[in-house]
């Protein structure tokens, strides 16, 4: 097997999707809807990137979102795999982390609205149960605040060195 | 350099370690037997109660030989009801692959020096 050419296309576009997300949620002028939009397209770009890996036709995974959920933990665990290595321990609760974050952030495409019972993402007004309209210019995502807590941040050295492997 | 049956025993053991939802682990073998060749990859199938049901989905992973995985890899991740559905022939995997031998469990794996 050989890092083809796509998967180093993918990854790479997860690396400047990445560096965006992180050089916007530092600006307080920019709604967090679209810093949080760059890092889940970065997320995505990654798993395809290893997708590719195997065959899996990169035109084909352009037109899908749903890959976040199902594949980061499997990408989170061969790093920490790796790192276990050297220093054998414990993950339980990273993963754990891991899982919530990689749930949350799919969420974030209008595509994953999990059978409309998740309208909140990062791109198009939603209306909630209560017939309230939501604009996601406006919103704060609550449920992707750990990424501000030390399990984000050891999410995100995971998604980081993740890409750079590969790009 | 470690042979892939010691690297792919190796790897099963610490995602076993790592993930506690890992119930079973399987190495895949490439069709007209090309498993035995260097350059192919090892490729696991493993059965994790913590994953979501989304299909086969095989994952690739570059070799990294400082961290003591010396082949690149390709991991399928499926939950206990998709390998019944594989078990059952509704499903399938890519590239031909079959289901080799388990790897699990814990003894196999603890036999090899680390």
């Amino acid at each position: 097997m050989s890092v083809t050419s796509w998967t180093v296309a993918f990854a790479k576009q997860a690396r400047a999707d990445f560096a965006t997300w992180s050089l916007l949620k530092s600006r307080p002028d920019v709604p967090q809807c679209h810093s949080l939009q760059f890092l889940q397209m970065s997320c995505e770009k990654l798993v395809k990137a290893s997708l590719c890996l195997f065959g899996a036709d990169p035109y084909k995974l352009q037109w899908s979102h749903l890959y976040i959920e199902k594949n980061i933990p499997l990408v989170a665990r061969q790093q920490l795999a790796k790192m276990s290595r050297a220093k054998p321990r414990k993950w339980d609760a990273v993963l754990l982390n891991v899982r919530h974050l990689a749930r949350e952030i799919e969420r974030l495409s209008p595509a994953a609205d999990d059978g409309g019972r998740r309208p909140d993402n990062c791109e198009y007004p939603w209306e909630d149960a209560a017939s309230q309209i939501h604009v996601p210019a406006e919103h704060t995502f609550t449920n992707l605040r750990l990424l501000n807590e030390p399990a984000g941040r050891a999410f995100l050295k995971i998604m980081h060195a993740a890409i750079e492997e590969l790009a | 350099m470690t042979s892939k049956e010691d690297v792919a025993i190796r790897m099963a053991l610490v995602h076993y370690e790592i993930e506690e939802g890992l119930r079973e682990v399987y190495r895949l073998h490439a069709a007209s037997g090309a498993e035995a060749e260097l350059d192919e990859p090892i490729k696991l199938l493993e059965v994790n109660e913590n994953t979501i049901s989304a299909g086969i989905m095989p994952l690739g992973f570059a070799a990294d030989p400082a961290s003591g995985f010396d082949y690149p890899c390709a991991i399928v991740e499926i939950t206990p009801d998709e390998f019944e559905q594989l078990k059952r022939g509704e499903i399938q995997l890519p590239h031909g692959w079959t289901v080799g031998e388990p790897l699990f469990g814990r003894k196999e794996a603890s036999q090899v020096s680390p």
